[in-house]
């Protein structure tokens, strides 16, 4: 589980152009959206496609994002149990 | 009544030092066939965090726009219009090519959003939360004349006191390599260039560059030289004026700015400075006059 998390986390600065971070400044707990890593609604979007690309995973409910995208415990506790690839 | 018009403050980000007027002294000397710009350190006018997005025409778009309504002590403009040939070329290129290699499905919505040619002057108003007039114009070589003559026409009726109009266009390699192929680039002119440019219109004379007495854009060439310069002095009420007066044209400003589909904004500019540092009491500018439209602009000093 932690391989997938530090994967996850390199995966997000890459896709939403983090430049400045590195997986050690997101904390697995920290939330995604709002007072942790700031992220936005266009964020979510491209959160989506990452799991759609990466682990065929496709989101139908944007209200099911909400509970996955919490933070990266969230994240991955999700992909661990839903992962086609 | 009409409004009198001023441009208030100006500045740009091309091969030449970026956001500085050391062009009209000591300009670099271009050379090569493809010159990328000239960029300020981004991160002293944009955060990492909001300019993560962000391509380079935007981010030079961004800061020209904010210098420019810093010098011109306006915070939140009445209108913001823009020009540009091509738009974001770089995220077109990105999205297109993503389209091409893995289909329709599973496309970056931030490719997407960049790759409209409205994305510079949206980006501007959401950074600004202006909420007023906001337009692009995308008319080749007289985008910038058409935004232009949009905010002089605006501000004439009495519908805006103040207008931030930019013209913004980048040449990466593959669009220097299309443009090239299509005969608008060739070896032995001017290089292929950026250009980013800014500037602030006002009815407000109060520390203005210069006055814009009158704008147009043209479609046809079969007059001479000659009558359109006269004509532009004429429709400016200048017919009579015997001081000293600026021609700039294409011919003079590509050997400084390069050859750019936004070359026009960059003439308007230099023209505004020029005027607007005493080294000529009226600018003729004709620009875009190897295109299909040409735009003809006078400025004069304040008076």
């Amino acid at each position: 589980m932690e391989d997938l998390k530090q994967e996850l986390k390199e995966k997000i600065i890459a896709a939403l152009k983090l430049a400045d971070m590195t997986p050690s400044d997101i904390d697995n707990e920290a939330p995604l959206f709002g007072d942790g890593l700031g992220l936005d609604s266009i964020d979510a979007l491209e959160l989506m496609l990452l799991l759609e690309k990466n682990y065929g995973i496709r989101l139908q409910n944007p209200a099911e994002g909400k509970k996955v995208f919490v933070n990266i415990d969230t994240m991955a506790a999700y992909v661990a149990e839903n992962r086609t690839r | 009544m009409p409004e009198r018009i001023f441009i208030k403050s100006a500045c740009q980000i091309s091969c030449q030092s970026p956001l500085a007027e050391e062009w009209i002294d000591s300009p670099v000397a271009l050379s090569g066939n493809y010159l990328r710009s000239q960029d300020p350190k981004f991160s002293d006018f944009i955060p990492p965090m909001h300019s993560r997005r962000m391509g380079l025409l935007l981010k030079r778009a961004v800061v020209t726009s904010e210098v420019a309504l810093r010098k011109a002590g306006i915070t939140v403009p009445d209108a913001i219009i823009t020009g540009t040939a091509l738009g974001c070329m770089e995220n077109t290129e990105k999205f297109l090519g993503k389209i091409c290699r893995e289909g329709e499905n599973m496309l970056s919505p931030t490719d997407f959003m960049q790759s409209t040619h409205n994305t510079i002057s949206s980006l501007i108003a959401i950074r600004l939360h202006a909420n007023g007039y906001n337009c692009t114009y995308s008319h080749g070589e007289s985008s910038f004349g058409s935004a232009l003559l949009d905010a002089a026409v605006q501000m004439r009726l009495g519908k805006i006191r103040n207008a931030l109009v930019g013209c913004h266009d980048e040449t990466t390699e593959e669009t220097f390599r299309i443009l090239t192929h299509a005969g608008y680039f060739s070896e032995g002119e001017a290089p292929a260039t950026e250009l980013s440019v800014s500037m602030v219109l006002s009815t407000d004379p109060d520390g203005a560059l210069c006055e814009l007495r009158s704008v147009s854009v043209e479609n046809s060439h079969s007059r001479t030289a000659d009558d359109v310069y006269r004509e532009a002095l004429a429709k400016a009420g200048l017919a009579d004026f015997r001081g000293d007066v600026k021609i700039l044209s294409d011919e003079g400003f590509s050997p400084i700015f390069g050859k750019n589909l936004s070359l026009p904004a960059a003439e308007v500019y230099a023209g505004a400075q020029m005027v607007g540092n005493g080294r000529c009491s009226v600018a003729v500018i004709v620009g875009g006059s190897c295109g299909r439209s040409r735009t003809v602009v006078v400025l004069s000093e304040k008076c």
